[in-house]
């Protein structure tokens, strides 16, 4: 027994966990996930390095172009003040990773200790499931909208509201994991040689967790992108001028009779940096817990 | 099964209350006073603290609370701030709008979800189980209201130039105003249900009990249909009431874009832009404790269905 109690920590070392390396080969092998993240390497290159690579300045009207098409100058053509629209989506990269990130980095630093405290002391955890299920019978960007109509209209509100809208969804997550992970011998273990509470859930559970967080953030700045360039196109989120996709798309739909590429192209932008996530977080999946696969 | 039913009728209990209570504190904590909302702002104190007694606002918090519940079960949803009628009737007519567009959708969802999830099943890694599953990609990627204004230039616009003829792009009437905004709010479901369709599928085709069925002779058809498809729709049922509340979200957005009259645009437009918070409070609390009902009857019947559900 005391051997045993002595081991606690080889024990955390034996558990299986696929070394990097390893990972990186097995996602090089899976073209849908290289292509992902080709897609967000991309998409992050681009909002990065917005200033430099843009052709126009994306705020500066030129009422004599105003909804000009396509040409050599303006590839994407002008939108209905004459701005260019290439250089508006270039900018749109930023607000829209931007968003992501920080609405994730919210539902994690929330959800992630929520769900992991519910599912390690079980006399909390009748309480927070009901809160969990009180949350979430209110329809994603429902949540996103009725919290918005506290904080108010605006960009920094939309990032919090879209983080906290998606906190149950950490939470019932880690929980999940948590309730199986607490059962294992390292825990029981770790508990044995007089570790606090605390330090087991963050040295020795959340780690274990970290495979379906990952792949969940992933999709979740997809889903984030979305709701945003949904709550921006509501008039719920950024404002005029502000290049974000979805205010684009929503003043591109009064010109799309005559001039149907002002709103064309923000969509594809919004598109294509949403399917880069999902592959990314799809090829994520498979390689670091393909149990996961149909859950997440 | 009577036992399940009553445990799982027992667990909804808790959450209607908390979704009722969490509307009702969201309105509460509203930036502004109600009181001046309706008398505006050059009202005497007299004139507010009548108002503030009318509503029941200088009561304490749980008190109101109980207040609003009474009235809730009584169907009465309090009076818009701007027209001063009872919000209720409108809330519950735009509602039904609403539902109409999602059944629809609903039902694009599941026809080209299970069928393309099927067909990909019964060959998978080939051309068409390719192309679906690149669809269903594209399909969860594509934001809704940029597909549906893409669909409405398409074949509202364009083909009316082409042809002569086009599908109504916006309002609410005929079957045909509903084709549009139905295609559009279905298609990121039907990706899921695709998807989901697909690998359960795959999964069940491994089973034991298929090869029996081969051994016996049982043809192709009845092999995937009557041994397949049945046990694969089981957990897709589950998926069906995820996406419902999937549905509810994207009608927000598809009724903005087709001027659809429902209950998402009544939130956005006529709720939160002007600030009529007995809408939005009535509108959130019907589309939330829908969600929580089909939810409901999403279990029940999975635990219908697949008993062993019921045992856990």
């Amino acid at each position: 027994m005391i051997n045993k109690i002595v081991t606690a920590h080889e024990i955390v070392e034996a558990v299986p966990i696929p070394r990097q390396a390893t990972v990186w080969r097995r996602f090089r092998r899976n073209r849908s996930a290289m292509l992902g993240l080709a897609i967000v390497v991309f998409f992050f290159g681009v909002g990065l390095l917005a200033p430099w690579i843009a052709p126009h300045d994306p705020l500066q009207p030129d009422f004599a172009r105003a909804r000009a098409g396509p040409s050599w100058d303006s590839p994407l053509g002008r939108d209905e003040l004459g701005r260019d629209i290439l250089s508006r989506l270039i900018h749109g990269a930023r607000i829209s990773l931007w968003i992501g990130f920080i609405a994730v980095m919210i539902g994690v630093a929330l959800g992630v200790p929520l769900g992991a405290v519910s599912g390690y002391y079980g006399r909390l955890d009748l309480f927070m499931q009901r809160l969990v299920d009180i949350m979430l019978a209110f329809p994603g960007l429902l949540l996103a909208i009725v919290l918005i109509s506290i904080l108010g209209v605006g960009l920094t509100n939309v990032m919090v509201a879209i983080g906290i809208a998606s906190v149950p969804t950490y939470a019932r997550l880690v929980r999940g994991s948590v309730l199986s992970l607490r059962e294992m011998d390292y825990v029981a273990a770790a508990k044995a040689v007089g570790m606090s509470d605390k330090r087991i859930i963050f040295r020795h559970i959340l780690p274990n967790c970290l495979a379906p967080i990952i792949v969940q953030s992933t999709l979740q700045v997809a889903t984030a992108i979305l709701f945003a360039a949904g709550l921006g196109f509501l008039g719920l989120g950024a404002k005029p001028p502000m290049p974000e996709w979805g205010v684009m798309l929503s003043t591109g739909r009064d010109y799309l009779r005559d001039w149907p590429h002002i709103a064309t192209f923000p969509g594809l932008a919004i598109m294509f940096s949403v399917l880069g996530f999902n592959l990314l977080g799809d090829g994520l999946r498979d390689v670091l817990d393909p149990r996961l696969r149909g859950k997440l | 099964m009577l036992s399940y039913i009553a445990r799982r009728l027992l667990l909804t209990i808790p959450t209607l209350l908390g979704v009722t209570f969490l509307v009702f504190a969201v309105v509460r904590l509203q930036p502004g006073d109600p009181a001046i909302e309706i008398a505006g702002q050059g009202a005497t104190k007299e004139i507010l603290e009548a108002i503030r007694q009318e509503l029941g606002l200088d009561r304490p918090f749980l008190v109101q609370y109980l207040n609003f519940l009474e009235k809730l079960l009584q169907g009465d949803l309090g009076r818009s701030l701007k027209t001063k009628e009872p919000a209720a009737p409108k809330i519950w007519g735009r509602f039904l709008h609403t539902i109409e567009l999602t059944v629809a959708a609903m039902l694009v969802a599941m026809l080209i979800g299970t069928t393309a999830g099927i067909i990909s099943a019964i060959r998978p890694y080939s051309l068409w189980d390719n192309l679906s599953m690149i669809g269903a990609l594209f399909g969860v990627s594509m934001p809704v209201f940029w597909q549906g204004i893409m669909l409405m230039l398409i074949f509202a616009l364009w083909l009316q130039q082409w042809t002569g003829w086009g599908f109504p792009a916006t309002g609410r009437g005929t079957l045909l105003h509903l084709v549009l905004p139905a295609i559009t709010l279905g298609t990121s479901s039907a990706a899921i249900i695709a998807r989901m369709v697909r690998s359960t599928m795959l999964e069940v085709l491994r089973q034991e009990y298929i090869l029996t069925a081969r051994a016996k002779g049982a043809s192709p058809t009845s092999v995937t249909f009557k041994h397949g498809l049945r046990n694969a729709l089981i957990p897709v049922v589950t998926v069906v009431g995820l996406a419902f509340g999937g549905l509810l979200s994207g009608a927000v957005l598809t009724e903005t874009v087709f001027a659809w009259p429902g209950i998402g645009r009544l939130i956005v437009e006529e709720g939160i832009l002007t600030r009529d918070y007995p809408i939005v409070q009535g509108s959130i609390l019907i589309v939330a404790l829908s969600f929580v009902l089909v939810n409901l009857c999403v279990d029940l019947l999975y635990a219908y269905i697949d008993p062993r559900i019921r045992y856990d």
